[in-house]
């Protein structure tokens, strides 16, 4: 499984990148714009991913506008199958709960993120099917543009 | 205006007892258990910590109101996924004063900041977590 993980903070990318890495290959990215960037790339590279953590509230691009982006792409390059998209943020509002499921996300978790719970809902969204290979090495080491794999401090 | 503290405790009291100030039970239930990691995310954000607040300052001293809205708001995130609850606090109080322009607020907020984050590194060294950071710091209470 190829998985993005969009998030500013450092202490918390670095939690949902120790929840995640054990299913598959993950990168990360610090805003909106290198998550719409990393997500082009990864298409171009014919490996797209299958699933993204994405925080609301951070510098460049939102959450809500990079959701928005990335189904417009979707749309426009006519995928098969769109990217699992799970909010992940503080914000509890209806406000922006609303507005994130219009722009067609499939989960909203609020902060702080429980492991099993983050998970469950990957299991309940299907994304650890059979034909998504998850090892890095089946998922391909390279990252595309803009991407921090692994990312080292 | 104070707010009341949800859980009635008074988050200026330095104790690893006090789940206000660090939820350890909370937060290893949402690691699953795995003490290791918990450790490795709680040193992180604690070596991380000192520099955020230092960026705050720097944007709250040249009125940047929305960098230092979204700063405190990115820090009240990491602050919840660690148990880090008054700093947390301390974090939202700050978000919304720079959101409302309040400067007064703000820098009171600020340095709420840095006094619950000393409480919150004390209470996490006290429990039997193997942190890499340690060595008391100078200002620490005791």
């Amino acid at each position: 499984m190829k998985i993005l993980i969009v998030e500013d903070d450092f202490t918390s990318r670095k939690m949902l990148h120790s929840f995640l890495a054990p299913y598959g290959k993950t990168d990360i990215a610090v805003n909106g714009k290198e998550a719409v960037s990393a997500f082009r790339a990864a298409h171009a590279e014919g490996a797209p991913y299958h699933f993204i953590c994405l925080d609301l509230m951070m510098p460049e691009m939102d959450g809500h506008e990079a959701l928005k982006e990335i189904r417009r792409i979707e749309e426009e390059m006519k995928v098969r199958e769109n990217v699992k998209v799970v909010i992940t943020t503080c914000l509890k509002d209806g406000k922006n709960i609303v507005m994130a499921f219009r722009s067609q996300c499939e989960a909203y978790l609020v902060k702080p993120i429980d492991r099993k719970q983050l998970v469950d809902t990957m299991k309940r969204l299907d994304l650890f099917r059979a034909t998504y290979p998850t090892s890095r090495k089946q998922c391909g080491e390279s990252a595309g543009a803009g991407v921090r794999p692994g990312e080292r401090r | 205006m104070p707010r009341t503290i949800h859980d009635g405790r008074d988050p200026t009291t330095s104790s690893s007892r006090n789940p206000f100030i660090f939820d350890y039970d909370g937060m290893l239930g949402r690691f699953d258990g795995d003490e290791s990691l918990m450790a490795e995310i709680i040193s992180l954000f604690i070596e991380d910590f000192p520099r955020q607040l230092e960026y705050l300052q720097g944007t709250l001293a040249a009125e940047n109101w929305p960098e230092t809205q979204r700063k405190a708001h990115s820090l009240r995130s990491a602050c919840a996924n660690v148990g880090a609850g008054s700093t947390g606090y301390a974090a939202l109080s700050l978000e919304e004063a720079t959101r409302d322009r309040r400067r007064e607020d703000a820098e009171r907020s600020m340095g709420r900041l840095a006094v619950e984050f000393r409480s919150f590194r004390l209470a996490a060294m006290k429990t039997k977590l193997v942190l890499k950071n340690q060595e008391p710091r100078e200002g620490d209470a005791t």
